[in-house]
């Protein structure tokens, strides 16, 4: 086991390196920062060369990526071209608001799969195992951004015009009420509600296909065979094995709570990680790019290898290789 | 979240190499009366794509008449007209000929590469495995919206750009679901048996392993081909995807966007379209996981 | 507190169907009289400030500008007649009142006496002639210095008087460093970073800075120690960070802001029903173009192998409905564009814009010999009449109308492919490959417009300004040299009377009216909304957005 984390660890070195790399030629190629002056002609043209060579941009990417990595190993990991602020500043700012978000969709969606899952399992072919899966391919079969837009407008805005009770568009908090628990989890509904509904599909499919693949084992053919109660077998052999590979899936999805959602939190005004790469991929804001690209590189990396650590200790039939 | 994972709960469901026998094909398909209402479905969207040149003139999907704009529903406009008065209709039915496009073609792109990665990495095993492997971590490390941002900049945004890029980075999860498959398979009593009598690696693969893991390959196309569409909406939605004149569902979306409070028609069709088509692609990929796995059936 | 009770009490109405005439009975307007102080304006921008220190934000017309407006007075204003008026300062500097001699080569300023700065510190001359050392540092990060690079010397005489000698003769020097520049304090910007500034300003406009919550809101509180007697009426006002229009547009219809800022045009249909808001639409100098590229990309000094030919350009300016673009996407709430100085005191009103005539276009194009081919597209010695085009992805506005005049085009034989590119590649520099910049397509769309109140047209169309390898940052990407345009541009930044400038801009108006480098599309118009709680806004034409925030110690709620 201990030999498996330091491979892994020092198999991620080079691994971050290289994704660094790509990143960066990518990042720099799809966009220019000078572009944030769009054509303002106050900007002379002795202006925007002083501001492009004071940056090095007139130099070669990969020269370019080498004072980037050269800061970044000496632990800085530069300044918002646009904001000015640290890139980790801003990371840390946004990380709370993603966790929130993200954190009440992780845990709902465990919440609410399970059950889900298990029933349509045990249930196979009932009416409520093909709604259950029929709900699955619809969660499947919806773009975010639409069953976004869709909601605001009903459950915002025209749930107002009918006078109903209504849900806020966007944003964490109304600024005439103030920031408290009550205002963010009135803002969270609709946001986490969307995510939920997208995600769900997946867990409740997943937890079903191995509920299912464990009732076909001999051993609970034996169970059963010998008479053990229904409940028990379903208990003890088949609940507890689908579990295993939930918590492998849980905690593969565990960086993407880290990660945020970029479709979700732009449509709801949601300030998170999501958002922050949005706005900044606009402007080509590379140095808060990168930052971020790389925090969820290594935040996946470490993820994968918990998955690994988790279910090799959970499965003792896995060997590592 | 949902991406992964379905594509881990396609992985898991499945045992290949089975002998098939038993009911013919269809008749195991026919058996999931969801799959086949939704092979309909398809077969409709198919039937509109292929038949929309005859049936409608191309003009009236893209000729503007401004003056006509964002008319409600009415005989002349069934489902009414998008912001620059052109009748969404006849822009929904093209754009189903771009939208399935994309899909098919992106599906085969992510097909071909999943396979191959996958394939290579559960053969080989040792280091063409472990770089294979960490270098699909890499990619699906990196925001998949952003590497499609950068393509379509890099590329140029064009039909032959979104096939290339969403192709490009969906064959991850497929490669992972391969390689585990080959993994187990190469241990197989039929796998040795080539290697004995001296048969070269490729043609091992492509000859005893790769047939032996279609079914998996036929799940992931069809879930692929969904996932594209959906892809293409949201690539397309951020201004990115298909230039006009050329609809598709994904920039009817977009162009849509400043209209939803005051023509809420505009956004509402491309967007069930995409739901629709998806759905139905998706549970004939359901069908045909059922129908050819036989184990599946015996509940 | 009192205003959501309110509004409870009229949804309670709604509810009992009563709510027209619970509103009618409650309708401020005919109350309305007397301005009251205290309450809060909220402003909803979907862009947020980068920073409220002006030298950072690079932009006049920008949301940072906009943001830092309520916090800063600067030394002279735009009003609504685009006309400079003293703020900060006692007088506009002319030729006339002695504020400039006679060579143009000194300007004296003069303050008002005992302005303070809202920590209570005296705010004098000495702030100005700091600001420009400040400015000159490069270390300091100054985005723009046009201007301020043309000032050889200050001498600060007393509080309220400098003499400023310049290095050249720069008529757009006031302008460019005095109207809506804001002053740095020198007791607190010598002590810490530009950057750290513009996250803390110490200002000495109506309102001070308050909170700044990144990613979700800024605030600022009235400050008691404004200049002007009246003091601002208004306790607070909060800028709320939204993600994109569309949010703007719901918070600005369920009352949670009072100002939606900078909608497009799509969506004043649906915001004129509002009821509980007011649409406020003014008409600044920035136009929407198709910039035609009239050179080789590579070589400026070779015509453009298709536009290089007048004929072709005065062809799909006529070929390009404008008319139909105005009356339909833009709701009829602007007009054609002609150059840069439209909406301005400079604007020439004997200048018409090319008609829209395919007929015309179509003759044009067969005497430059474009001849008709099978395909529909015209040719010509094995060329097709195709040409490349791009604008900003992800404007819907801009792909409307791309759409259109694709198909305007087309019915003339001319193809146009679409190809819209990020604007973080669209506006990138010319070494870079920028779209716009580096000449990548044969037509380029986007708006842009003049950079300070002074009308001076010299960086977009002289011919020195084109970008080339040797010299890449220039603007005129089009590559419009003109000999005669040249010697005018130059001649007008010298000329010191009032009328003859104008006649100068005017023949050079008349000059790029002919060479036809563009389709001047239409004037952009800034659209917003104001909640009609809130009364005193009253924007300036020429600040765009920035132009809502001139008057803020005039607004009030009720």
């Amino acid at each position: 086991m201990i030999g498996l984390i330091v491979r892994r660890l020092l198999q991620a070195v080079p691994l971050l390196f290289a994704i660094s790399l790509v990143a960066f030629v990518l990042v720099r190629l799809s966009g220019d920062p000078m572009s944030m002056y769009g054509a303002n002609a106050a900007l002379s043209a002795q202006d925007r060369a002083r501001i492009i060579a004071a940056h090095g941009w007139d130099k070669p990417k990969i020269v370019q990526y080498f004072y980037w990595l050269r800061d970044v190993v000496r632990g800085d990991w530069g300044t918002s071209l646009y904001t000015y602020r640290p890139v980790t500043v801003m990371i840390w700012e946004r990380l709370p608001n993603t966790l929130i978000l993200m954190g009440t969709v992780y845990v709902i969606v465990v919440l609410v799969s399970v059950p889900l899952g298990v029933y349509s399992a045990t249930h196979r072919y009932s009416a409520w195992d093909y709604v259950i899966n029929g709900g699955a391919f619809f969660s499947f079969a919806l773009p975010t951004f639409w069953l976004g837009l869709v909601s605001i407008m009903i459950v915002s805005v025209k749930f107002q015009q009918w006078g109903l009770p209504h849900l806020p568009a966007g944003g964490m908090y109304n600024l005439q009420r103030g920031e408290s628990v009550g205002q963010v989890l009135l803002h969270l509904i609709l946001p986490a509600a969307v995510l939920s509904i997208v995600s769900l599909a997946g867990y409740v499919r997943y937890l079903r296909a191995s509920m299912l693949e464990v009732l076909r084992q001999d051993y609970v053919r034996t169970a059963r065979a010998k008479g053990v109660p229904e409940a028990r077998v379903l208990w003890t052999h088949v609940f507890r094995n689908a579990l295993l590979s939930l918590v492998t899936l849980m905690s593969l999805d565990a960086a993407r709570i880290f990660s945020g959602a970029l479709v979700t939190e732009q449509v709801f005004a949601w300030p998170g990680m999501g958002r922050l790469f949005v706005e900044n991929a606009a402007r080509a804001d590379y140095p808060v790019l990168m930052g971020l690209i790389m925090a969820v590189s290594v935040l996946v990396i470490v993820f994968n290898l918990i998955a690994d650590i988790v279910y090799g200790y959970l499965d003792p039939k896995i060997r590592f290789g | 979240m949902a991406k992964a994972a379905g594509a881990l709960a396609q992985g898991r469901e499945r045992r290949p190499g089975h002998q098939r026998s038993g009911p013919s094909l269809w008749a195991r398909y026919a058996r999931h009366r969801g799959a086949v209402l939704a092979l309909g479905v398809v077969t409709i969207v198919v039937a509109i794509a292929l038949l929309t040149p005859v049936l409608v003139p191309q003009a009236a999907a893209i000729q503007p008449h401004p003056q006509n704009m964002l008319h409600t529903p009415d005989a002349a406009h069934p489902l009414g007209t998008d912001e620059v008065g052109r009748d969404i209709l006849a822009r929904l039915m093209y754009a189903s000929r771009i939208s399935l496009t994309v899909g098919v073609l992106a599906m085969l792109v992510s097909i071909g590469l999943g396979v191959s990665v996958g394939a290579l990495a559960g053969y080989f095993v040792g280091w063409v495995d472990t770089v294979l492997m960490r270098f699909t971590d890499a990619l699906l490390s990196i925001p998949v919206l952003f590497l499609l941002i950068a393509l379509a900049v890099v590329l140029g945004p064009s039909v032959r750009t979104l096939i290339v890029a969403i192709g490009a980075l969906s064959w991850m999860e497929l490669a992972r679901i391969i390689r585990a498959n080959i993994l187990s398979l190469r241990e197989r009593e039929f796998v040795e048996a080539a290697r004995a009598i001296g048969a070269v690696d490729l043609l091992i693969i492509a000859r005893h392993i790769l047939p032996n893991t279609f079914g998996p390959i036929v799940v992931a196309g069809t879930l692929n081909v969904g996932n594209a569409m959906l892809t293409e909406a949201a690539v397309s939605y951020l201004g990115l995807g298909v230039q006009p004149p050329t609809p598709s569902w994904g920039n009817m979306l977009f162009n849509a966007q400043s209209y939803l409070w005051n023509a809420p028609w505009v956004a509402l069709y491309p967007g069930l379209m995409i739901v629709v088509t998806v759905l139905a692609i998706n549970f004939v990929g359901d069908g045909l996981r059922d129908a050819l796995d036989p184990r599946r059936v015996e509940g | 507190m009192r205003r959501s009770t309110r509004r409870q009490f009229l949804k309670a109405g709604a509810y009992l169907g009563a709510g027209a005439a619970v509103a009618g009975r409650f309708t401020p307007r005919v109350l309305a009289a007397a301005p009251k102080r205290g309450g809060t304006v909220v402003v909803g921008v979907y862009q947020e400030a980068n920073s409220l220190n002006w030298i950072l934000t690079g932009g006049n017309i920008s949301f940072a500008t906009m943001t830092l407006s309520p916090m800063f007075d600067p030394m002279l204003r735009v009003n609504q007649q685009s006309q400079l008026e003293p703020a900060l300062l006692a007088e506009v500097p002319s030729v006339a009142n002695g504020g400039i001699s006679k060579d143009g080569m000194t300007y004296t300023l003069r303050m008002h006496p005992g302005l303070k700065w809202d920590d209570g510190a005296p705010c004098t001359m000495r702030d100005w002639a700091f600001t420009w050392k400040w400015i000159m540092t490069p270390k300091n990060g100054a985005v723009i210095t046009s201007g301020w690079d043309k000032i050889a010397d200050v001498q600060v005489k007393n509080d309220t008087t400098a003499v400023v000698t310049l290095k050249q003769q720069y008529i757009p020097f006031v302008a460019e460093t005095l109207a809506d520049w804001q002053l740095l304090p020198e007791h607190v910007q010598s002590k810490m970073t530009s950057q750290d500034f513009g996250r803390k300003p110490v200002g000495n406009g109506p309102f001070k800075f308050g909170e700044w919550a990144s990613g979700d809101h800024i605030t600022m509180v009235r400050n008691p120690l404004y200049w002007r007697p009246q003091k601002a009426y208004l306790d607070r006002i909060v800028f709320k960070v939204l993600p994109d229009r569309n949010t703007v547009i719901a918070q600005a219809k369920t009352g949670d802001i009072d100002l939606g800022i900078d909608y497009t045009e799509a969506q004043i249909p649906e915001m004129s029903k509002v009821p509980n808001v007011n649409l406020i639409i003014t008409h600044p100098p920035i136009y929407e173009r198709y910039h035609f590229t009239m050179v080789s990309r590579d070589d400026v000094s070779k015509p453009h192998p298709i536009l290089g030919d007048i004929r072709v350009r005065r062809a799909l300016v006529m070929a390009t409905d404008r008319p139909t673009v105005i009356n339909t996407v833009l709701f009829g709430r602007t007009k054609i564009a002609k150059n840069e100085l439209d909406n301005t005191a400079y604007e020439d009103t004997s200048i018409h814009p090319l008609p829209f005539s395919l007929d015309q276009a179509r003759a044009l194009l067969d005497e430059a010999g474009w001849k008709l081919g099978a395909d529909g597209i015209r040719a010509k010695d094995g060329q097709r009449l195709s040409l490349t085009f791009s604008t900003t992805a992800g404007n819907q506005t801009r792909a409307t109308i791309e759409a259109i005049v694709q198909a305007n085009w087309k019915s003339v034989g001319v193809e146009m492919t679409i190809h819209d590119e990020p604007a973080s590649n669209f506006f990138g520099s010319f070494s870079e490959g920028g779209g716009w910049l580096a000449r990548k397509y044969d037509v380029v769309g986007f708006a842009n417009g003049l950079s300070s109140v002074d009308p001076n047209l010299r960086p977009f169309w002289h011919s020195s300004e084109i970008p080339t390898k040797e010299k890449p940052n220039g603007l005129n990407a089009s590559g419009l040299a003109d000999a005669k345009l040249d010697a005018l541009l130059d001649a007008q930044l010298k000329e010191f009377d009032p009328a003859k400038r104008r006649q100068l801009l005017d023949q050079a108006q008349v000059l790029l009216h002919n060479d036809v480098p563009m389709i001047p599309m239409y004037d952009r118009a800034t659209i917003n909304t104001v909640n009609k709680r809130v009364h005193g806004v009253n924007p300036t034409n020429f600040g765009g957005i920035t132009g809502l925030m001139w008057n803020t110690y005039e607004w009030w709620v009720e």
